[in-house]
């Protein structure tokens, strides 16, 4: 049969049967007279299992072969010799087409390329934490490149090749994490390239397990020489790659706001249900601080990392703050809001709002970054504005829905937002409930900066795992804070919004204590937070490292008022993300008092009307709570704490932290440049998140009161209450009329949630503000919640600015 | 597996070389034992439309013969109205190991072309094919046109 013929002409005999490659002993074996040439193994078959026949010519085979001359010694050797050979020229003869690809880099869409790195970094371990590149997906493998010549001018920095497992999540760490500033350098990440193996080139198999360079050919369009990528071009396919993620993205947020929306929607309307969804409120918190951080930093990618060096920023503006008073409070908050829009910026670029935080950012996240830096008075009030703007942008991009959803209501709050700063906070909040929500909504996105930054949505629930651990620390770091904070306390000012900050949680005075620490511990403390937030991802974290950054920026001088507000934002934002309820109630409780000092306090009233119902209760609790702060939220936070409960056990301890974290960040970056702006935002943001938990957005609303958030902060953090004397002002006026019911009632939702199931909820503000630490972290958890923290926060804001209205 | 590393040959085989009367091939990779394909016949009255087939190899292939059946209708005696075709290559009694699948479908494809009445299994269309030879190719002209595939644009 032509069959036959076939089977010889190929190089390497084979059994035309099984078409296995013919034994050396089977060469020179022909069990038919025919000559048809089958293996022994087929023989054996046929004769045992089938006919006997022979395949070919249907005769019965013999029973023993018909020609088989067994190979003599030198034959086998010949044969041996020739397969090498066939071997070698085989090998050549594929290095040789193959040569040319030893130039050639190869772009794998799944790779992180990133420089700039501190030496904290410098892990892979850390890398992988979910603060960091592990909030954007699994990670396969990280390779850390300690080689300094990258560094630059920014000093010794390390690079890192992260391997993604999906190439979406390459993408979205990139959008997040270039140009973002984590102790102090700014990190650039881009798609990585890989060569060929060079046992690939030589067509040879490779023998290490875990090789990471390519074995096989890759696509045309992701293959550039040296002489390609030295004109940019692998870099234009990078940006292709992006702008068809961003496509998607913006679809996706498209579809997200809209329920975002409703969810906010549902806060306002049900603050006690939505203990779920003030966890998904929280991280839309944290989204619209995000935004405002962008804004400042100019880059929503560079928010996430920016985060952690807001963190060190925030330090750094609150030792300025708390030396310069209130002035350097302004400042503090202008830097703050910047930080906090980097990180809001980041969670932007997270999220699938890069779209959206790009647009926010470019406007406000330039000015607020820079203007923070300079640390001066009036870029402080263009600043807040701008973060707010931004933070609802950044929110809308986080948690997207909730925060436009907010925005959409904000054009208010953008009032309250500007007024902020000076008083007409309450008139405006009423207006502005959404308005504030919106502020509030800004401070979120503070904490959500860190979540957003690292990890969008999925972070927020990586954090919620990570969040005890890192808000243990947190608290610890807070517990120095305290003490410090403590002994700098001013007083009256710092008690006042201390109060208000109480009410929100205990974390506001840690927030305080860190930024008055941060000075000497803003560095560790900062250091510290980004990695547990990143680590935990979860809110508390996030909270904090937001908080952080607002409470700042409420040390500086003027800011501190507005900067309060942000900073109540911001931890609102940050309780969001780990515990919508916390994050609702510190938004109310902050909204009130925030709402206030700023004239976001207007917003913030706005916020807690819309949250009447749950404000009531929580004004009623923040009432109480208010007296000791803390104890006043705890009050809140029992009514309420059928939302927030579950997540403030474990979160207690680093609630501490986180509140402050939160208070500060949201506050100080959010509110104050927000106002304005950011208050449309926030309420859209607000709105969104009212979906989940009306007090969210009431949170929002606190938040752009960031008085009311600052005098928390500043109760929280008694030594940071110097900074905030404006805001104290200001605040404890707004404070005083809504920070006691709004407060209350906000953290009552907020602080319910997690603190009742924490000792905090009984009512006891002392006790509360570590409860309140832990119902941060707990909020941080939700940080995974992220999209749906950012609309509870928004909602909280309006709960408490229901509170106030009640009140 | 044995039958899985023949067919995948012998499919790649039969892709390279091409078969002018049988195109079409799909096999699912998950699943080398089922082919199916298009019989395009040449001659008269089949060349009017195609045919379906699916080709099933048992998991002894080659050891085991393959089953082949229309599943389009046909007018032909050797090709009964379930599909069903007697193809003495393909006959257990006859089925040699060595034998491809290249002409296993040559051989299908002039039986098709080629109608043996002596060996029908369907005796009305034999006795009809045998005693008039024009009715049977008006009636099988009638029926390609009406049950038959489109035919594949020549290659």
């Amino acid at each position: 049969m032509s069959s036959f013929g076939s089977n010889k002409g190929d190089d390497q005999l084979e059994c035309p049967l099984c078409m296995e490659p013919l034994e050396m002993d089977d060469v020179n074996f022909f069990p038919c007279t025919c000559g048809y040439q089958i293996c022994r193994f087929c023989w054996h078959r046929i004769r045992t299992d089938e006919n006997g026949l022979c395949p070919a010519c249907r005769k019965q085979y013999p029973e023993d072969p018909a020609e088989f001359k067994p190979l003599s010694q030198e034959e086998l050797q010949r044969i041996k010799n020739e397969r090498k050979q066939k071997d070698l020229a085989r090998k050549q003869k594929i290095s040789e087409s193959r040569k040319h690809l030893a130039n050639v880099r190869v772009v794998q869409k799944n790779l992180v390329f990133v420089v700039g790195l501190s030496p904290r970094l410098a892990d892979p371990e850390v890398l992988k934490k979910h603060e960091y590149f592990g909030k954007f997906g699994k990670i396969h493998k990280v390779v850390i490149n300690n080689n300094t010549s990258y560094a630059g001018a920014q000093g010794p920095s390390a690079s890192a090749y992260v391997t993604f497992v999906r190439s979406e999540d390459a993408l979205r760490a990139i959008q997040t994490v270039n140009n973002a500033h984590v102790d102090g350098r700014t990190l650039k990440a881009s798609l990585g390239t890989t060569k060929y193996c060079s046992h690939f080139l030589k067509g040879a198999q490779c023998q290490k397990p875990d090789c990471m360079y390519l074995h096989e050919l890759g696509d045309e369009a992701a293959s550039f020489t040296k002489e390609d990528m030295q004109m940019g071009k692998h870099q234009e396919y990078e940006q292709k790659l992006l702008e068809d993620l961003y496509r998607s993205q913006s679809g996706q947020l498209g579809t997200a706001a809209p329920a975002a929306t409703p969810a906010v929607e549902k806060n306002r309307l049900n603050n006690t249900e939505k203990s779920k969804s003030n966890a998904t409120a929280l991280p839309r918190k944290i989204s619209p601080s995000p935004p405002t951080v962008q804004p400042t930093k100019g880059g929503p990618t560079k928010d996430p990392w920016p985060t952690l060096q807001q963190t060190n920023k925030p330090n750094d503006r609150v030792i300025g703050s708390s030396a310069n008073g209130i002035g350097g409070g302004q400042q503090a908050t202008n830097q703050k809001p910047p930080d906090m829009l980097r990180l809001q910026s980041d969670g932007q670029s997270n999220d699938p709002f890069h779209s959206n935080s790009k647009e926010i950012l470019p406007p406000s996240s330039s000015s607020p970054l820079t203007p923070p830096k300079l640390g001066s008075p009036t870029q402080n009030s263009t600043h807040f504005k701008n973060p707010f703007e931004i933070g609802d942008l950044s929110q809308s991009l986080f948690s997207h829905n909730d925060f436009r959803r907010i925005s959409a209501v904000p054009p208010q709050p953008p009032q309250a937002v500007v007024p902020p700063h000076i008083p007409p906070i309450e008139p405006p909040a009423d207006q502005q409930g959404l308005g504030l929500s919106n502020d509030s909504l800004p401070v979120e996105s503070s904490d959500t900066d860190w979540q957003a930054a690292f990890g969008f949505g999925t972070s927020s629930k990586q954090e919620d795992d990570l969040g005890f651990d890192p808000w243990d620390e947190s608290a610890k770091a807070l517990a120095d804070l305290m003490e410090k904070e403590l002994k700098t306390e001013a007083g009256g000012g710092r008690d006042e919004f201390s109060r208000s900050r109480d009410p929100q949680h205990p974390s506001m005075p840690n927030h305080f204590q860190q930024h008055y620490n941060n000075p000497s511990q803003l560095p560790p403390a900062t250091s510290q937070l980004p990695p547990r937030y990143q680590a935990n991802q979860a809110p508390p974290f996030n909270s904090m490292a937001g908080s952080r950054m607002p409470f700042m920026g409420n040390f500086a001088p003027d800011a501190a008022a507005q900067n309060n507000a942000p900073w109540m934002q911001y931890p609102q934002h940050g309780l969001p993300g780990f515990n919508p309820g916390f994050f609702d109630n510190f938004g109310n409780v902050n909204g009130p008092t925030l709402v206030r000092p700023p004239g976001f306090g207007l917003s913030r009233d706005n916020a807690s009307m819309n949250s009447d119902i749950d404000s009531k209760d929580w004004q009623e609790g923040l009432r109480s709570l208010l007296p000791n702060i803390n104890i006043h939220f705890g009050p809140p936070m029992p009514p309420h704490g059928s939302n927030s409960p579950p997540p403030l056990p474990p979160h207690q301890p680093q609630h501490n932290l986180p509140p402050s974290h939160k208070w500060l960040p949201s506050q100080l970056q959010r509110q104050p440049p927000p106002p304005p702006p950011p208050q449309p935002q926030q309420q859209q943001q607000q709105q969104s998140v009212s979906q989940q938990p009306p007090f969210w957005l009431p949170d929002p609303a606190i938040i752009t009161c960031t008085p009311t958030n600052p005098s928390n902060s500043v109760e929280n953090s008694t030594g940071l209450s110097e900074s905030p004397p404006h805001w104290m002002k200001s605040l404890q006026a707004l404070t005083e009329m809504d920070s006691p019911t709004t407060p209350h009632t906000p953290f009552m939702t907020q602080q319910q949630q997690q603190q009742q199931q924490q000792q905090q909820q009984q009512q006891q503000p002392p006790p509360h503000f570590p409860f309140r630490g832990p119902t941060w972290p707990t909020q941080a958890p939700p940080p995974g919640f992220q999209p749906q923290n950012r609309p509870p926060a928004k909602p909280t804001e309006v709960p408490q600015t229901s509170s106030l209205d009640s009140h | 597996m044995a039958a899985t590393r023949r067919l995948a040959k012998e499919l790649s085989q039969m892709r390279q070389n091409g078969i002018k009367s049988f195109r079409d091939i799909q096999v699912d990779e998950s699943n080398m034992l089922l082919w199916q394909g298009l019989i395009v016949p040449d001659s008269p009255p089949y060349n009017k439309g195609a045919f379906k087939i699916e080709i099933v190899f048992p998991a002894e292939y080659p050891f085991k013969p393959p089953r082949i059946t229309f599943k389009t209708k046909i007018y032909h005696p050797n090709i009964d109205e379930k599909g069903q075709v007697c193809l003495p290559i393909i006959s257990a009694e006859n089925w040699k190991p060595a034998t491809r699948t290249d002409q296993v479908i040559n051989a299908l494809v002039a039986l098709v072309n080629d109608p043996e009445p002596e060996h029908p299994l369907r005796g009305d269309l034999a006795e009809e094919y045998t005693k008039d030879r024009k009715k049977f190719l008006k009636n099988a002209e009638e029926y390609t046109k009406k049950h038959g595939e489109k035919r594949p644009a020549e290659a």
